[in-house]
């Protein structure tokens, strides 16, 4: 046999495999830098040009806002509680005490946005008000047990104000503005615990239940952490099953924001 | 004679290739074209963050300058599971009581939470009791609901000074029920609903 060639042993598997990468990290790099071409697809007919909406920036601002929004939309609907009269004495005691702290939560908020440059908020948010408040308040005028539901939609707002604040956390940039959001937060927190207290009293009540149907029970300690899933309410006539229609908040998003 | 060559066996012996380039040569190589061809995306991801973000400074998800701020509170609700495993000495009834160990069970959660958040930089908290509540539902329910606006405060003041968002996400979602905590044990405790939630 003949001796390896210089030249047949830079065909080794080595050179290869060296050769390949290089050719490979090559290749994709040179098909990164092509520029992306755009292919005129042929049409029939006139197509009317399309304007692009225009892009917001989620920014502290814009949250502030609308945590102020989100509390006036809830003033409204608690006093709407308390103006339709079917709250027992102690829930109406309740609701104009809260009411009056959503007033001044929102106008912390709006202090606050003032201060960083923002325009302050005095209207409600008219998403929150047409998909949940409204409805809901709605479905109880239809029901049979006023009182009782009046009392879960007062916790329900609460406790959707709450996980407004609690949710805004996340997105919030500045660490003072968290902590502020959360000193309002412990407000609305508190308030939807005395809600659940007045349905559903004493310790037994602090405890996750199911009632003799298989329904949940309010709790006012319903887990141990903040939740930020949906809040969930079941109000107004109960069906032939034997439900009430149910009435899940979202916290707000994108096409909630007050910009 | 025609003298004949010997035989020689081919072998392929791995010699180190000094003008050719070494296999960690190579792998660098196509690394750098790898980083080279992924460049232009990462640029274009970059830039388009910056324009949805442009009047905000992105906070970081994490900082280790939040460890002895959570280390502090981390310390504070493990003795509050120490007083609340006190305050179930107490006479009290059975729903009492599993009231009381659904609290106690929480606030074990957030020692964990934190713990876990902290990983390998959390110090060991104490473990002393914060209190000894005793008497009745009453008087420990009083006592707890204190402790609880203590711990609660202490959450509020630590939200201004955590720089990451994760570390302050997991603070807010501690705060909300701890309001709800003390908020319940007041009511239980005898202070009218109103003034329990202004507290």
């Amino acid at each position: 046999m003949s001796p390896q060639s210089p030249a047949a042993k830079s065909i080794s598997r080595r050179s290869i495999l060296r050769t390949g990468g290089l050719v490979a990290a090559s290749g994709a790099f040179l098909a990164a830098c092509k520029k992306s071409s755009v292919v005129a697809i042929p049409r029939i007919g006139t197509v009317p040009p399309t304007t692009a909406l225009p892009s917001e920036n989620v920014t502290d601002v814009a949250l502030l806002r609308t945590a102020a929004s989100v509390e006036n939309s809830a003033k409204a609907a608690v006093d709407a509680l308390v103006a339709a009269g079917n709250l027992s004495a102690d829930g109406v005691t309740l609701a104009k005490a809260f009411s009056a702290v959503h007033a001044s939560n929102a106008a912390q908020v709006n202090a606050v946005v003032t201060a960083q440059g923002g325009e302050a908020i005095s209207t409600t948010n008219a998403n929150v008000d047409a998909l949940y408040f409204n409805p809901a308040l709605g479905l109880i005028d239809g029901g049979a047990d006023k009182p009782g539901d009046s009392l879960l939609l007062l916790q329900a707002i609460e406790n959707y104000v709450t996980e407004t604040y609690q949710f805004f956390v996340s997105m919030t940039n500045a660490a003072v503005l968290r902590a502020q959001m959360m000193k309002l937060a412990v407000h609305t927190s508190r308030q939807g615990a005395a809600t659940a207290q007045l349905i559903r009293g004493g310790t037994v009540g602090f405890v996750p239940g199911l009632d003799d149907k298989g329904a949940a029970l309010v709790a006012t300690i319903p887990g141990a952490f903040g939740a930020l899933s949906a809040v969930q309410v079941s109000l107004g006539k109960v069906s032939e099953a034997g439900t009430k229609t149910q009435i899940s908040m979202e916290t707000p998003s994108l096409n909630s924001l007050q910009y | 004679m025609s003298q004949r060559m010997p035989a020689v066996e081919p072998q392929s012996v791995d010699t180190p290739e000094t003008n050719m380039i070494s296999r960690r040569r190579m792998i660098t190589s196509i690394l750098a074209g790898g980083a080279m061809a992924a460049a232009p995306v990462l640029v274009g991801r970059a830039s388009a963050d910056s324009g949805s973000t442009a009047t905000t400074v992105a906070q970081p998800e994490r900082s280790d300058a939040d460890n002895s701020v959570l280390n502090a509170l981390l310390s504070q609700e493990s003795r509050m599971v120490a007083t609340y495993n006190a305050a179930l000495g107490a006479s009290l009834s059975k729903d009492d009581i599993a009231a009381l160990e659904l609290i106690r069970d929480n606030h074990l959660a957030y020692v964990h939470a934190i713990k876990g958040y902290l990983g390998t930089s959390f110090t060991a908290p104490s473990n002393a009791p914060l209190a000894s509540p005793a008497g009745n539902l009453a008087a420990v329910a009083n006592a707890l609901a204190a402790l609880e606006d203590q711990t609660l405060n202490l959450h509020l003041g630590a939200m201004a000074s955590l720089a990451a968002k994760d570390s302050s996400t997991l603070i807010a979602s501690i705060i909300t029920m701890e309001a709800r905590h003390s908020t319940a044990l007041a009511i239980v405790a005898g202070n009218a609903p109103t003034a329990a939630a202004s507290r």
